[in-house]
């Protein structure tokens, strides 16, 4: 029994995933006939997806020993200065850039308080979020909402030259022989040729994908910039109402998580959370470490603002208020602490998920509205006990 | 026949004179709301239409942010002013009872607009004459009416509603819901609570499940412009025809204007703003002149918008008048 609790702490996701298990199993039995069903694993996913992607900047913050209040309204002013700048009759990619620069511009400017003022970042970032939120609320005042509606009847369509394409199609191939080459060349005799075979076979399918998507090689692809970003599913298998900004979560999930584990920035993300002044010791840039965080996490919240702006196509100045805090719970749910040093991306993700169940789970058996938020409360803070016994025992 | 600037110079003196056109009365507006924001940029409109038209002048005095400190500091200010009249909103009557007090000291005369003196009618009430504003309450009952008049026009047997709420424990948003059971409940109709918020994207999500879950549900009652977004979100989604889900709301904005003329919402409840700020320039105005007054609230709401009248309502708006 020890023996398990002791592998267990070394793995900080593994609390939010046996809670996320009790927690389906719990939502399976006693709705069955309603939340076993694609449109409410749909509903959990979709919405998810944008507080997911957020929650994974603050991952990597809280890793590193520090905290951001002021995401939701880094997510709104994103979102407006993409939106504004696409009803302005910008190329819709460089509108998209300027929303996730200004991401990037307010999370640079938080670390920058942060190192240059010793502040803690708890408060800082609670500055900042009143300030963030007066640029949203100053800019489009009281009910007011901008949309692309208003704009454009149709979505904004990217065109992507042949060139391009088939530019893309030899990468994708490339990497997947490249990621392949190691284990092929290692292997021998008949296991190589099965492997280089089934790499083949493998980036057969990936490469004509690409082709398939839309038939024509050697013609320019027109794209649908919001659908690319946060569209629905068409595929007959999935009937509910799944999006694309799933596959966003997904990917940037993993991306950061190869980050977090695998590089040396990573490392000095989780020494620096663990302990700055050995960090320090060891030849760790901690205030930049702390600074390239800040800046991740404002980029990221730029991200999620944007996909859901894709999905939304307007913007109101209220955007993304309270996301701050639905997110940091879904991040300690998913096992990371808020003292530094120790969490991980599959937790935050599986953290992320369980805050949806809930939600959706709740909806479903009909608690009622006045003790909606209570319940959400109370199940979340069994789920961090739970946490910490596991961890305990390390 | 050329005048020598000699013979002119009497007229140019006369010219600039001051003019003897001073305003009669002198009336100012402390509220919790001001320029800046849609909804009281309308009222002001209202508030300054009525002074040129009565000649008086009238005052706005507030915060771009809400503050009920600021807003007993302005009413000070108004009263060492000696104005003659002063219009005043009840977010927190403890806040601007002493004030409101040394107003009717000073024989300074008070009207309550928009929001209401939450004690009007009891021995605690604000020393004001009357409210000149909406019902909330009576809104809901509207919704309320629409929503059983459509149904049997449809000959729908309509059996449950949602009435999802943006901020729970929101006195106003609360008396709106309130107002719809009350028609509703009676006629037989269950009506459920959902906690959403003025996020869209989440709310919609809120929607989604609570339809999921809740199949026989077939009308929703929306209490502002963001719930309803949501609401347009979710039918979007979903590919619900018009009038799948019997839609009423609270409020007004360009999306919720397009909705009722593409059928998807049969009404939405506005509370006239426009009639807020004019009304009580007109009957400060009135009560100084010849201590006149009302002996009941003056309601500005609620007033349906429907397929009806949303045209004229969407000029309006463009006017700054709705």
């Amino acid at each position: 029994m020890n023996a398990i609790r002791l592998r267990l702490a070394r793995h900080p996701e593994a609390g939010a995933f046996i809670g996320l298990g009790v927690i389906l199993l719990f939502f399976a039995l006693a709705a069955p006939s309603t939340f076993l069903s694609h449109n409410a694993f749909a509903s959990i996913l979709s919405n998810q997806a944008v507080p997911g992607i957020v929650a994974i900047g603050i991952t990597l913050l809280m890793i590193s020993g520090q905290f951001d209040l002021s995401v939701g309204s880094i997510m709104g002013v994103a979102s407006l200065v993409f939106l504004y700048a696409a009803v302005q009759g910008l190329h819709i990619l460089l509108a998209a850039a300027l929303g996730l620069a200004a991401g990037c511009g307010l999370g640079l400017l938080n670390g920058l308080l942060l190192v240059w003022t010793g502040i803690p970042s708890f408060i800082i970032t609670l500055g900042t979020m009143l300030v963030y939120r007066a640029i949203c609320l100053t800019t489009i005042s009281g009910g007011r909402i901008i949309r692309y509606a208003d704009f454009s009847r149709q979505d904004p369509q990217l065109t992507i030259p042949p060139l391009l394409v088939l530019t893309a199609a030899a990468a994708l191939l490339a990497l997947v022989l490249w990621m392949a080459w190691g284990p092929i060349g290692r292997a021998r005799g008949l296991r190589r040729a099965a492997l280089l075979v089934s790499t083949l076979l493998a980036a057969v399918p990936l490469v004509s994908g690409l082709v398939v998507l839309h038939g024509r090689l050697f013609e320019p692809m027109a794209i649908n910039f919001f659908h690319l970003l946060n569209g629905r599913f068409d595929w007959s298998l999935l009937p509910g109402n799944y999006r694309l900004s799933i596959v966003w979560w997904i990917a940037l999930s993993l991306l950061f998580g190869l980050i977090l584990n695998r590089t040396r920035f990573g490392n000095a993300v989780f020494a620096t959370g663990g302990n700055p002044l050995a960090a320090r010791s060891q030849g760790i840039a901690v205030n930049r470490v702390q600074v390239i965080n800040f800046v991740l996490s404002g980029g990221l919240a730029g991200s999620a603002g944007i996909i859901q702006v894709a999905r939304l196509k307007s913007v109101d100045p209220l955007r993304g208020t309270g996301l701050e805090l639905e997110v940091i719970a879904a991040v300690v749910i998913g096992g990371s602490l808020l003292s530094g040093g120790y969490g991980s991306l599959a937790g935050s993700f599986a953290g992320t998920t369980l805050t949806g169940v809930l939600r959706t789970g709740l909806v479903l058996i009909s608690v009622p509205a006045n003790a909606f938020r209570g319940a959400i409360g109370a199940i979340m803070i069994v789920a961090v006990i739970i946490n910490s016994l596991v961890r305990r025992s390390k | 026949m050329r005048y020598p600037a000699r013979r002119l110079l009497p007229f140019l003196l006369l010219a600039l004179l001051p003019l003897p056109l001073e305003a009669t009365y002198k009336f100012a507006f402390v509220t919790h709301g001001g320029p800046g924001n849609p909804f009281w940029n309308v009222v002001i409109k209202g508030m300054e239409d009525a002074a040129q038209r009565y000649d008086v002048e009238a005052q706005w005095l507030s915060n771009p942010t809400f503050s009920i400190e600021d807003m007993a500091a302005f009413l000070d200010d108004a009263i060492a002013q000696k104005v003659d009249g002063i219009g005043i909103t009840c977010p927190d009557p403890a806040a601007i009872r002493e004030g409101i007090e040394r107003a009717r000291d000073a024989g300074i005369p008070t009207i309550v607009l928009n929001t209401a003196d939450p004690d009007a009618g009891t021995p605690n009430a604000l020393p004001t004459l009357f409210y000149i504003g909406a019902s909330e309450f009576m809104g809901g009952q509207a919704n309320g009416r629409a929503l059983l008049a459509a149904a049997a026009a449809q000959g729908l047997d309509l059996k449950k509603a949602l009435c999802p709420i943006q901020e729970v424990g929101h006195s106003g948003l609360e008396a709106r819901c309130a107002g719809l059971r009350s028609v509703l409940e009676p006629a037989g109709i269950k009506v459920d609570g959902l906690t959403i918020s003025n996020d869209i994207e989440s709310s919609a999500g809120l929607l989604s499940d609570y339809f999921l879950g809740h199949p026989q549900t077939q009308a929703i009652a929306t209490l502002g412009p963001l719930p309803a977004d949501a609401f347009y979100l979710y039918a979007d989604e979903q590919g619900l025809d018009p009038g799948a889900l019997l839609h009423v709301t609270h409020d007004t904005s360009p999306a919720i204007f397009t909705h009722i003329r593409n059928g998807y919402t049969l009404q939405a409840i506005d509370q006239q703003p426009y009639l807020q700020g004019y009304l009580t320039v007109v009957f400060l105005y009135l009560n100084r002149q010849f201590g006149l007054s009302l002996a009941t609230d003056a309601l500005t709401g609620p007033f349906a918008i429907t397929a009806a009248n949303v045209d004229q309502i969407e000029q309006l708006v463009r006017d700054g008048v709705r």
